[in-house]
């Protein structure tokens, strides 16, 4: 195994992979997130049409 | 089918990363700058995965007029735009130290590769400008299409023209001109990240088609039958 | 005619007309996709843009490299294996900058035949291994040289 900060080029391969990471996040985020939104949206709605229906 | 698939991607790129940061050995010639290929490779290969992916759904939804294949469309695209994004940035740092530049305008494989940013980009922004989310389907679907012609272009845009990139090592005849043990690290985060992608991918196309069918008795059922 | 098979083919004759169109946009193109011209053409000043600067690559010639004590001024010679083109450059050199390494240099040609460069890249191969690898394989190469030389 190689040492941490003895890496040539350190900067620029730690930028690279902590940008990689960042980007998995956010789409990891984004994908979850979107689903959760959308699902709670179509919950109100159908929540809405049925209050609807009684009164 | 959608956990399986995050967690076996996920744990293929933790994989592919630590070996190739810490346990491969450095190039003969660029030392351990290499080591950003590692993440380079990867979300370039997503980027134009997504892109072939999104084209043959285009292309099966205009002609079949089947309705899933445009959610796949537009749950690709942001995907795809971010690792087209990251496999720009990651190969600007991987030029700066090696080839001396953060970009070359006119060089074609960086070009043609930035152009697919901007067809991502555009697909979203068409499809923004149009609330019909028929008419949006169709015209946008039409673009992906039409932008298709660029994926060959990127892929060998290395052998056609004279570039700064250089050619493929996995793809060349010949089999990968890659030592063994920087290899293996190599596909894993190769293969992780498209399972994680296609994990990502799902999780989106089931939330656009719950979105566009949400006044269908089945979804109906199914949240309600979710809480009950 | 099905309504599927009349989608199916206007979509594929648009295909056609879309890839025949991009095919000769890039044959008329095909000179200016070219992000540097070659050690010969150069040299033989085939289809060099007239007053502007372009860009050459080629390998540098081993022990060409010279640098002007006390000066970021260098010149050293590239080559095609055919032809070989002097270069004249002041500044500072990426790392990859070695004896036989692929080099791209921006630049013109002066009229003494040298051509002076504004920027230096310098291109790496597809090939990757470890150091070691790489002796052992130059090593082999030596060999079979050797043997060559000697038969």
């Amino acid at each position: 195994m190689i040492e941490f900060f003895a890496m040539d080029y350190a900067y620029y391969v730690y930028i690279s992979f902590l940008s990689f990471i960042t980007v998995v996040i956010i789409c990891t985020n984004n994908a979850f997130k979107h689903h959760k939104i959308t699902l709670d949206r179509i919950k109100n709605t159908i929540h809405q049409m049925s209050d609807d229906n009684e009164t | 089918m959608i956990p399986w698939l995050f967690i076996s991607g996920l744990l293929l790129m933790v994989y592919g990363i630590i070996n190739g940061l810490f346990y491969a050995p450095s190039d003969y010639q660029q030392g351990d700058a290499f080591r950003i290929i590692y993440v380079h490779v990867p979300a370039a290969y997503i980027s134009m995965m997504a892109y072939s992916l999104m084209a043959f759904a285009a292309f099966i939804a205009l002609i079949w007029r089947i309705k899933i294949a445009h959610a796949v469309i537009v749950s690709a695209a942001p995907l795809g735009a971010w690792f087209t994004f990251l496999a720009l940035l990651t190969g600007s740092l991987w030029g700066r130290p090696m080839w001396g530049t953060w970009w070359e305008w006119g060089d074609p494989r960086l070009t043609s590769e930035l152009l697919m940013l901007f067809l991502y980009l555009g697909y979203m922004a068409l499809r923004a400008s149009i609330p019909n989310i028929t008419k949006a389907d169709k015209l946008s679907a039409i673009l992906i299409l039409i932008g298709a012609i660029n994926i060959p272009i990127i892929h060998y845009s290395v052998e056609w023209w004279t570039s700064l990139h250089q050619g493929s090592t996995l793809l060349k005849s010949g089999g990968p001109s890659i030592a063994a043990p920087m290899l293996y690290p190599l596909l894993a985060s190769i293969i992780g990240l498209s399972l994680f992608f296609g994990s990502l991918l799902l999780i989106r196309t089931k939330a656009e088609v719950l979105k566009r069918e949400k006044h269908s008795r089945w979804i109906k059922d199914m949240i309600l039958g979710d809480e009950v | 005619m099905k309504p599927r098979q009349q989608r199916m083919l206007a979509l594929g004759l648009s295909a056609i007309g879309l890839i025949l169109a991009s095919f000769l946009t890039f044959k008329a193109f095909n000179e200016n996709m070219m992000f540097f011209i070659n050690i010969t053409d150069a040299v033989e000043q085939n289809n060099i843009p007239a007053n502007k600067d372009f860009r050459v690559g080629g390998l540098v010639i081993k022990g060409s490299i010279y640098r002007q004590p006390g000066d970021l001024t260098m010149s050293f010679a590239l080559t095609d294996n055919k032809n070989i083109l002097k270069v004249r450059y002041t500044g500072v050199v990426p790392d990859l900058f070695r004896e036989g390494q692929g080099v791209i240099a921006h630049g013109r040609l002066a009229e003494d035949g040298i051509f002076v460069a504004k920027t230096i890249l310098a291109k790496h191969d597809e090939n990757y291994m470890p150091p070691e690898v790489m002796e052992s394989l130059s090593n082999h190469v030596t060999e079979k040289v050797a043997f060559k030389a000697a038969q």
